[in-house]
């Protein structure tokens, strides 16, 4: 693939924590974490330590992955002498340029060796103690824990615009998700061998998992720390958000149907260009105004040509589904009773 | 299965508890005297009362029930794509799960089918619906659809239908195209027939869709048009769009040049005359990009049909597209 897997042989004695399972099979551990790493400054030490120590005193059987995303620096040795220490329960991917963290965790998952998929960010973000609680929501029958820092680290302006976004999101597509930001995840690994991922579709994954018809439980968990929140104010969250939403409809209303949205989108702009053009004719009608001056004139015309382009868009876009077709199938089948 | 089952018949259900057992009494009374095997295939489309629990209740009485389950409510297309997906009869017909078609109607389908249709469609001729919020707006869609796509069905909309096999197969069933489906068999070679069938009030339950919807009946019908009949040759239908927008702009153009006219006489009408003719001129070319623009969208929809790897399905489909 894009990298290359480390996996030391030998399992050292001196390792702190029971074995991992000797089998190489799928699904024969409890627990595989998924860490993709960003940057340098990551704490892999740290994560390990937190999440491990948490896992051990569920007594579940674990693994963790550090994916390198482009990333080959201080964390890296790190995770080296980590690999060293532990043998085969630390497991290190590497790719020689960023990919994103959706292809970090897909790349893992078909490593992976666990049953639920854990994702981390690269430090400790929430308090490790509630990992416990989101690995049982999946024993009770939850497919997809997501978490939502309850008491934030955050200003008020903040919750604000959160509350906004839930609402809106909760109008889409039937459910709040209060926190799509905290990648903190716990998700069985069926979803993740179903639903393909891409680009920016790691931050969505709770919604895509929704709307594919899997369980997903929001679990409220400690915030600890935060990284990285410059950006995070102002006007800027809001485009942020703005983007967010359209993002979220695209994803789970207009993929099948393009021409729906670009056929409305489109016709509301040739629509309004028409409108204008009325308007503009009947002014030169009854008053013998000449239009020919009027910049109006321009604007209506070019939201008419505006309008018939983004329809033309919406018709590509069902030439491009229509050849998918075979390969979309809308709907996942919960249990035959033949 | 070791024995060929005849006849499947595809029922997507959501919150429909009441109406179960009769309808299962129902396509048992209609079926089991043509004596032919056949398999009921329930979908429930993640129903919140407690239809399941009825449905696997009437299965521990009648072996030719299947049921399958969703997890997340999907609509009516999904539950009609996994029915025709799990089926397994040589003629798969479908059927609303509210009491409103009749399963009586089921052998005559049948002999219809016998005669060597692949499709045939119900027609509610005597619909027992609200004239101007449901048949109005039915009729209105329906002449415009078989206008369009020039297959000429009464009524579109009606969910008893029955397919042939190997037409269930080839059709891609997805975002709520049940109603074009007998417009894209016909696209693609099946022999299409239509049936007066029976229609009965709604008794239990409450209706599950409402009007609004013409707009989106309409993008859809652009979308069928489309794939129907142009999806193995794109540049074609984009090439034609881009050839009128071509002739539009040539036409404004000339009316424009000519409105015209000679110069005039005093300053003040040159000056009218010579912005006139900045609009003529921008207006001619915004029009001209327009073809430029569809004729590349048609290249970029070849494009995704040659990647794809469409083109290369199999030679009888493709055959049967172009005569049609």
């Amino acid at each position: 693939m894009f990298g290359k897997e480390n996996e030391s042989s030998e399992d050292p004695i001196s390792s702190p924590w029971p074995p991992v399972a000797p089998a190489e099979v799928v699904g024969s551990l409890d627990v595989t974490v998924v860490v993709p790493i960003q940057s340098d400054e990551a704490e892999v030490r740290q994560v390990l330590q937190a999440l491990g120590d948490e896992l051990n005193r569920a007594s579940r059987t674990w693994e963790i992955f550090f994916v390198f995303d482009g990333v080959q620096g201080a964390a890296w040795e790190q995770a080296e002498e980590l690999r060293k220490e532990f043998g085969k329960r630390v497991r290190t991917i590497v790719f020689k340029n960023a990919f994103g963290e959706s292809v970090c965790l897909s790349a893992a998952v078909e490593k992976a060796l666990g049953r639920i998929i854990v994702t981390s960010p690269q430090y400790v973000q929430v308090d490790p103690i509630e990992l416990g609680d989101m690995l049982d929501e999946i024993d009770k029958g939850a497919d997809f824990v997501a978490p939502w820092r309850h008491p934030r680290i955050d200003p008020m302006l903040n919750r604000v615009q959160s509350v906004l976004f839930n609402f809106v999101i909760r109008m889409i597509i039937g459910m709040s998700f209060h926190d799509l930001n905290c990648y903190f995840r716990a998700i069985r690994r069926e979803v993740l061998e179903d639903v393909v991922i891409y680009g920016d579709m790691y931050r969505f994954l709770p919604v895509i998992a929704y709307r594919r018809g899997y369980r997903v439980v929001e679990v409220k968990v400690r915030h600890l720390q935060e990284w990285g929140r410059a950006g995070f104010f102002g006007v800027g969250v809001y485009i942020r958000r703005l983007l967010d939403i359209l993002a979220v409809m695209f994803l789970t209303k207009f993929t099948l149907k393009p021409l729906r949205f670009f056929g409305t989108l489109g016709g509301v702009i040739t629509l309004s260009g028409t409108c204008l053009g009325i308007y503009l004719g009947t002014v030169k009608m009854l008053y013998g105004k000449g239009v020919a001056g009027d910049p109006l004139l321009l604007i209506a015309v070019l939201l008419i040509v505006l309008g018939v382009q983004i329809i033309g868009f919406g018709l590509v876009g069902e030439i491009i589904i229509f050849s998918q077709a075979r390969n979309l199938k809308e709907y996942r089948i919960e249990r035959i009773w033949e | 299965m070791s024995s060929i089952i005849q006849l499947s018949i595809v029922v997507p259900v959501f919150n429909e508890a009441e109406s179960l057992p009769i309808l299962h009494k129902q396509i048992q009374d209609a079926v089991v005297p043509m004596g032919i095997t056949w398999e009921l295939i329930l979908v429930d489309d993640y129903s919140t009362d407690d239809s399941l629990e009825i449905m696997l209740e009437l299965r521990r009485n009648d072996p030719h029930l299947r049921i399958v389950r969703f997890p997340h409510n999907y609509g009516q297309t999904a539950g009609l794509a996994a029915g025709f997906d799990v089926s397994r009869g040589e003629v798969v017909v479908t059927m609303d799960g509210d009491l409103q078609n009749d399963p009586a109607d089921i052998p005559a389908m049948m002999l219809k089918m016998a005669e060597g249709y692949d499709v045939v469609a119900g027609w509610r001729k005597s619909r027992q619906d609200g004239f101007v919020l449901r048949r109005l707006p039915s009729i209105m869609a329906n002449r415009l659809i078989g206008f369009v796509t020039g297959v000429k069905i009464h009524d579109t909309g009606c969910t008893l239908k029955s397919f042939r096999r190997d037409v269930v197969k080839r059709l891609p069933i997805y975002a709520e195209q049940h109603r074009f489906l007998p417009v894209m068999s016909a696209g693609s070679g099946a022999r299409v027939t239509e049936l007066v069938v029976n229609h009965r009030p709604r008794i239990y339950g409450e209706s599950k869709y409402g009007i609004g919807r013409a707009w989106r009946v309409l993008l859809d019908l652009m979308a069928i048009k489309l794939i129907v009949q142009f999806s193995q040759r794109p540049l074609r239908y984009f090439g034609v769009l881009s050839l009128s927008f071509m002739a539009a702009g040539a036409i404004f153009a000339c009316a424009g040049l000519w409105s015209l006219g000679s110069s005039g006489a005093s300053l003040d009408e040159n000056w009218e005359r010579d912005s006139w003719l900045n609009v003529v001129v921008s207006i001619s070319a915004l029009i001209w990009m327009l073809m430029v623009f569809f004729a590349l969208l048609g290249l970029l929809a070849e494009l995704v049909i040659h990647a794809s790897g469409m083109h290369k399905r199999s030679a009888l489909t493709r055959i049967m597209n172009e005569q049609n």
